[in-house]
């Protein structure tokens, strides 16, 4: 049964290439765009809440309503592997979700020629998800999971990360 | 392969029901199509559920009448931005004109883009699943009562046959003696219009990743219990919470303000986000009463599940059903103590003599959430949460003339955990963990 549907599940997804060309833009996509152009992604340790314009304080960088903390330094290789990651589409689902609260952890700051592309919020497991806001200008984010087993996490956020 | 998924891009219509609905219980449909070798074969598509779905083929061929029985499985997925329903085709089996071929199991498959663009399946009995030589299906539609006629069904079972008999009811073909009406041999339910039927439905629609997927539960569950009342003669009381009411206050206000019947059902459905705190001992989880990102979660926008429970059980109201579809999983912070405190449409073809005992027989409490401690419970932006769509399909299944048991509160629910359990599995969801849900009842019925 098993390899019975691998069988047709690989005919399906044969079958979905064919699709590609016709089909709408997802969130997963719209990252995969930004980040093709991006020159740099720099990761910030954010507070698990948006605070709205009015209250947030003078003195502390916010992004896309996020306050922002400490920078989380990557090594070049895991730089490269982390936008590997995350330029693979079946690292995130939109249409299949978790019914958990996000509590942001990590922002990921899409850079294009010094200025902010776009920007990815993340939160990790058990309550994998994440918000798409493209551009800089806030605007109401897309939101995805993060599929279970994703590449993204380990890089991000493993101990010692 | 190629050619005929690439129509899909140029899909309309006629399936949006089917997908909507593919997860739904009780549909009945009818599918023609034509063999490779010119047969045309016409389908009756009878769908319980994901694990329980049948059709009747008939077909003539080499001048004889022929009726097969398929069992089928559906599986459905996404696949970058493309969604696919398969119905794989198993067991197919001569029911009348066996001449001893084989006959290979027809399986069906849609595909649809997130934009919601829907056309006729496709079909193949390719038992290797080549699906190159598919062909589209001449037509697919949903039978409705009253336009079914005896000699249409007989073309498809028995006379003898259960479910020749099951499907003369649900089709309104045979009358039923036994009308629900207000009963007289029992003391302690009163007349049925002296019953209300309490649908409190607190959903977060408001919320960006799953608020679609709750919109679609609350409408599906208002149309559903809304059919059950007007069929049962109860009256129907609905309360919903939703977008920026979405709030422990109002949920509060509502359960302190609410004062049912002694002999009213009161059912409790919460769709949304919920969680456990990191030092919580309760089993069932805390429900996340915040329609925006930007409030902070504390013990001030939660509430637990059993909290809710005791609340309207306190009421006093005949039956009361609490079922909670969300995640229970560690949110990472421990429970500080706050300062201050403070379009599946009915189709209304249901068993009625099930309905009489599920309503208005029985007495007692129930709660029931989507996932055990520590997991997460999944939903689908296209057809709602994994366990209140399974509620749905349970509950459809349990009050209907395909079934030939006794209907009960205890089958209900944990079929809908079974159902969810499902629904989450690899086979079915490859991006999901199996939620597995938990309940405890305590309800008995009377005669």
């Amino acid at each position: 049964m098993a390899n019975k549907m691998s069988a047709l599940l690989l005919a399906i997804g044969f079958g979905m290439l064919t699709l590609a060309s016709c089909k709408t833009s997802s969130p997963a996509q719209a990252l995969k765009k930004a980040l093709k152009t991006a020159d740099s992604l720099a990761v910030y340790h954010v507070d698990g809440y948006p605070t709205i314009a009015s209250e947030q304080k003078t003195g502390v960088y916010y992004l896309q309503g996020y306050a922002v903390g400490q920078e989380q330094t990557l090594s070049a290789s895991d730089l490269v592997a982390l936008k590997v990651a995350l330029s693979d589409t079946a690292t995130f689902d939109a249409n299949t979700v978790k019914s958990c609260p996000m509590i942001a952890q990590l922002a990921i700051d899409i850079r294009k020629k010094g200025k902010s592309a776009g920007t990815l919020v993340l939160s990790p497991s058990p309550c994998g998800k994440a918000l798409l806001f493209e551009g800089a200008k806030p605007k109401a984010p897309a939101a995805m999971d993060l599929v279970i087993g994703n590449g993204v996490e380990p890089l991000l956020f493993a101990a010692g990360k | 392969m190629k050619g005929w998924l690439h129509n899909g891009c140029l899909l309309a219509g006629l399936l949006i029901f089917v997908f909507s609905a593919g997860l739904r219980a009780q549909d009945v449909t009818e599918i023609k199509y034509k063999g490779t070798d010119g047969t045309m074969y016409t389908g009756l598509l009878v769908y319980s559920n994901e694990e329980d779905i049948f059709m009747r083929i008939n077909f003539t061929q080499g001048g004889k009448f022929r009726v097969v029985h398929t069992d089928y499985a559906a599986v459905t997925g996404e696949e970058d931005g493309v969604n696919y329903f398969f119905l794989e085709g198993e067991n197919a089996h001569y029911v009348t004109g066996d001449d001893g071929t084989a006959y290979n199991p027809d399986h069906f498959i849609w595909v649809w883009e997130d934009s919601g663009q829907y056309d006729l399946p496709y079909t193949s009995d390719d038992p290797e699943y080549n699906m190159e030589q598919a062909t589209q299906v001449i037509s697919y539609k949903q039978l409705e009562k009253g336009k079914v006629t005896d000699s249409y069904l007989r073309s498809f079972f028995g006379s003898a046959e259960p479910e020749y008999l099951a499907m003369r009811k649900f089709f309104g073909l045979e009358k039923v003696t036994t009308p629900v009406k207000p009963t007289t041999t029992t003391t302690t339910i009163a007349a049925n219009k002296d019953v209300t039927m309490h649908l409190i439905v607190v959903a977060n629609t408001a919320i960006s990743d799953i608020g679609s997927s709750c919109s679609i539960d609350k409408r599906n569950l208002t149309s559903e219990l809304e059919g059950i009342s007007e069929v049962t003669g109860m009256k129907f009381k609905k309360y919903i919470v939703e977008e920026q009411e979405f709030t422990k206050s109002k949920v509060q206000n509502l359960l302190n303000a609410f004062t049912p019947g002694p002999n009213d059902v009161v059912m409790f459905v919460y769709r949304g986000h919920g969680f456990r705190w990191s030092n919580q001992k309760e089993e069932y989880p805390q429900l996340d009463l915040r329609y925006s990102s930007f409030t902070r979660i504390s013990e001030n926008t939660s509430i637990n599940l059993e909290e809710v429970y005791n609340t309207v059980k306190s009421k006093g109201a005949r039956l009361n059903l609490f079922f909670a579809d969300c995640c229970n999983s560690d949110v990472g912070i421990s429970q500080v103590t706050a300062a201050s405190f403070m379009n599946m449409q009915s189709n209304n073809n249901y068993d009625t003599q099930k309905l009489r005992k599920l309503f208005l027989l029985s007495r007692g409490n129930l709660i029931s959430t989507a996932a055990s401690p520590g997991e997460v419970s999944w939903a689908n932006n296209a057809n709602g949460g994994f366990y209140t769509v399974s509620l749905l399909q349970s509950l459809r299944d349990e009050i209907s003339y395909l079934r030939n048991d006794d209907a009960d509160w205890n089958g209900l629910v944990e079929n809908t955990i079974k159902g969810a359990r499902y629904k989450s599995s690899k086979s079915v969801c490859s991006n999901c963990t199996q939620q597995n849900g938990i309940y405890y009842s305590e309800i008995t019925y009377g005669k």
